[in-house]
């Protein structure tokens, strides 16, 4: 493929990210208020409108397989225990909160979504900001890193009753990257945006009362966090998929 | 890259003598692409040398600090003007295109057919122009003289894997004799090689543990590269594109005869049959010495297994060697380069104390271009193995 | 050795999932199955089919699959379980110079989850390793495999037969993502409810 081929496609995603997120705008004047809110099902991906107050938790894994052109042979995929709240707050807005930890390195997200829904039809404009560390002192390696990020969002969903199924797309964008090697810091604005991602995921009972989601995200990104060790210094979009399972709790 | 050979005007020029390469060599300001190329950028001639070792092809290097961005040009000279034509890369992502190059015979040009041309600041101005992909080029460049390059440090610019990687889509597999003969034009002083022995006992060049779809095309065959025979991977692997797996023998045999690399550094993948390699290094700097030519090979040592093998070796003492282990095993063996990760930093007076002995310090593998830049300012060390190093020859002859 | 690191991780987590789920939830009536698959039929490879440039070689892309699954089934639309088998990738020998033969096959190891429809039609999805496996003749033989990670889907039509058995017909695309090679396979299975409680 030509260069500039690729530079393109990565110009056409950020225009596709950038045009549905304006489009996003458009349900919410259809759509209005929408239904009123409860305490709603066990889902936490799936755009519901909760009361004030109202809480829902999940807790399992998430696992990424970064890019063979990052990582190459050295391929160590571990899953990340992945903690998700969402919080009730008036007038349609809940606080999505969520937690990776891989003890090594690890990442807080923390963002406002607000939700709109007509019928099983339902949709939500969110904006989560997420900092993340690492550190690695083993083995020829004195490095720690930081840095923070910003995901716009938007996501539709449709309640078939007995399975909720969402469709979300999100900006991916990097606020800053600091690194150490032994006593030298290297600051980096990084790359303001990084990419996009594009999650289907699936939220239903799985036994008894017991909720589970399922889910798939693909990230087209020129960093992800998880490899900051690896030091990548592509400047070019490359395939992140992710698999998201967890218990609703 | 895009396709810039049979170019009808380059075919009509005179050759360079060798003043007139080393007059142009330097630092040059840009006076225009600033945007895409940066503010200063340093040139430099490598040249490869043709399989029947008599044809040698002279290639003009540009380094510019933006992106990992470079140049690489042929010319020649027309009347007294000096043509130059090639193409242009950034190696951090893939945008790369033609581009085309003058010295106007008022902008250095009959100067520098002078015996001993004087060089100063302007006196040698290239104007140009470059594209996008295939595309012609339409855009405006030009690079005025400023200052010779850096050369009071010895300092190894060592290439990974022979210059670059898979994943820094050049035109030429990583490992490949082909490699060896491409990378020269990167900036590079020396290569780094991986070597691997094969089923049957032939040390080869290879860095993964398994025959993969990163290094080789696609041809039914898995698994631990060493389970095969010579023959085997001859006969059915390919690297990626199209080179078949070389020999470490033909690997130095390109690197000696056929460039202007002046450092190996074998690093040795797994169990190696050291007592042939000391053979195939003793064999090679000999002949390098009759030819007198430097060519420094050094037998790599990245494990406790291998310093163990190598110490069982009769003549490890005066076997040029590079250990990446500690300090202390770095004397056991009596390497003569030390060889330790850049992710633990710049360590100062551990370099200080492997100076002192009388021994060099590379660190590996570095491509990030801030810590590049910290290295060379505030560390002390002999030489960085990278994969970037137009990136590393830019800060090195850019330096005052 | 990182491979294998990964599979392990990797199943340390699937049963974290599955024992996790197995013990927490409130006690009521319910019914769980365990329901085996096994079946067998035929593949055929759709990735590129490599053979070494300059070699001309008779290739061959169809040949056959087997697979045998066990699902945990509750009582909602969704299923979990483990999947393997052996599958045919490709072959190809030598028409030329001298001999050579190389026989290319996988077995799938894959986390997979089922959704079921109208009591007849499954839907499964699933991630995991693939070891791939090389038989070469030349010169010697080598007879060696490499593990990929991948995914694989597929449909099936179930008829029961009894209360605890049926018959299923199914379509599937298995995708050793690393090693790029993809197979679509048609099989016949057998199902069998073993055990419920």
């Amino acid at each position: 493929m030509q260069a500039h081929q690729i530079d393109l496609r990565g110009n056409v995603l950020r225009h596709v990210a950038i045009g549905l997120l304006l489009l996003g705008i458009t349900p919410a004047i259809v759509f209005g208020q929408g239904e009123a809110a409860g305490q709603g099902k066990p889902l936490l991906f799936h755009p519901q409108r909760l009361a004030p107050g109202a809480r829902w938790t999940s807790a399992g894994l998430t696992s990424v397989a970064p890019p063979p052109e990052i990582t190459e042979e050295f391929q160590v995929r571990w899953p990340a225990f992945d903690y998700h709240t969402l919080y009730g707050l008036p007038s349609g807005f809940s606080l999505d909160g969520r937690a990776a930890v891989q003890v090594l390195q690890n990442r807080i997200s923390v963002g406002p979504k607000w939700v709109s829904t007509l019928g099983p039809v339902s949709f939500s404009l969110g904006w989560d900001i997420a900092y993340w560390f690492g550190f690695l002192k083993v083995g020829g390696f004195d490095s720690k890193a930081h840095g923070w990020e910003g995901n716009p969002n938007i996501s539709f969903g449709y309640d078939f009753g007995n399975v909720a199924a969402t469709f979300k797309t999100e900006v991916l964008s990097n606020y800053s990257f600091v690194s150490y090697q032994g006593d030298l810091e290297l600051s980096s604005t990084a790359k303001f945006y990084s990419g996009i991602a594009f999650s289907f995921i699936l939220e239903q009972p799985f036994w008894k009362d017991q909720y589970l989601t399922l889910g798939f995200r693909a990230m087209y990104t020129k960093f992800y966090w998880e490899t900051w060790s690896l030091f990548s210094t592509f400047d070019r979009y490359l395939f992140y998929p992710e698999i998201i399972v967890g218990f609703i709790l | 890259m895009p396709e810039t050979s049979n170019d009808v005007l380059l075919s009509e020029t005179r050759r360079f003598t060798p003043t007139m390469r080393s007059s142009i060599e330097g630092v040059y300001r840009v006076l225009e692409g600033n945007d895409v190329f940066g503010d200063i950028v340093a040139m430099k001639w490598s040249y490869s040398v043709a399989e029947n070792l008599t044809d040698t092809t002279f290639a003009l290097s540009v380094f510019s600090g933006r992106d990992v961005g470079y140049f690489v040009l042929q010319g020649g000279t027309l009347d007294s003007v000096f043509i130059f034509r090639g193409y242009w890369r950034k190696m951090v992502n893939t945008e790369t295109g033609i581009a085309q190059f003058a010295i106007g015979s008022k902008n250095g040009g009959r100067r520098l057919f002078q015996v001993t041309p004087v060089i100063g600041k302007d006196s040698i101005v290239f104007t140009g122009s470059f594209g996008s992909g295939q595309g012609l080029p339409d855009r405006q460049v030009a690079f005025a003289y400023e200052r010779p390059l850096y050369k009071a440090k010895r300092f190894e610019i060592l290439g990974h894997r022979c210059g670059g990687r898979t994943s820094d889509m050049l035109p030429v597999s990583e490992n490949s004799v082909a490699m060896v003969l491409f990378s020269p034009q990167l900036g590079l002083t020396g290569i780094e090689v991986d070597v691997r022995i094969t089923k049957d006992g032939v040390p080869i060049l290879y860095h993964d543990n398994q025959i993969n779809l990163r290094e080789t095309q696609k041809s039914g065959l898995v698994g631990t590269i060493e389970e095969y025979t010579y023959a085997q991977l001859q006969a059915f692997v390919r690297l990626i594109h199209g080179e078949r797996i070389p020999t470490l023998q033909e690997a130095l045999h390109a690197a000696l005869y056929r460039t202007p690399t002046r450092f190996v550094y074998v690093d040795n993948k797994n169990s190696s049959n050291l007592a042939l390699e000391r053979s195939i290094q003793k064999a090679y700097m000999d002949t390098a010495a009759a030819l007198g030519r430097e060519f420094e090979i050094l037998i790599g040592i990245p494990t406790e297994d291998l310093l163990n093998q190598f110490l069982t070796l009769p003549d490890y003492a005066s076997a040029p060697s590079l250990c990446e282990l500690s300090m202390d095993d770095t004397r056991k063996m009596g390497a003569i380069v030390w060889a330790p990760r850049w992710t633990e930093g710049t360590q100062l007076s551990n370099v200080a104390t492997m100076h002192a002995e009388g021994r060099r310090v590379v660190t590996w593998t570095l491509d990030v271009a801030g810590y590049v830049q910290e290295y060379l300012a505030q560390g002390d060390f002999d030489g960085i193995l990278t994969n970037y190093s137009p990136m590393v020859a830019f800060y090195h002859y850019t330096r005052q | 050795m990182y491979r294998r690191i990964s599979l392990r991780i990797l199943c340390i987590a699937c049963g974290f999932l599955v024992t996790a789920g197995l013990h927490a939830g409130a006690p009521g009536d319910s019914t769980f199955k365990l329901v085996a698959y096994v079946g067998g039929g035929l593949s055929r490879y759709i990735s590129v089919a490599g053979t070494p440039s300059g070699m001309s070689a008779d290739v061959s892309k169809t040949g056959p699959a087997v697979t045998f699954r066990v699902m945990w089934r509750p009582e909602h639309l969704l299923s979990v379980g483990l999947e393997t088998g052996w599958t045919k990738l490709y072959s190809y020998k030598s028409t030329s110079g001298p001999a050579a033969q190389v026989y290319y096959s996988q077995v799938p190891l894959y986390f997979v989850w089922c959704m079921r429809f109208w009591n007849e039609l499954n839907i499964f999805g699933g991630f995991g390793y693939s070891r791939v496996n090389t038989n070469l003749d030349f010169e010697g033989n080598v007879n060696i495999g490499t593990w990929s990670m991948g995914w694989v889907a597929a449909c099936s039509y179930e008829q029961p037969l009894s209360k605890t058995m049926g018959i299923a017909a199914e379509l599937k695309y298995i995708n050793a993502v690393e090693s790029q090679d993809g197979a679509i396979t048609l099989q016949v299975q057998f199902v069998w409810n073993f055990y419920e409680w």
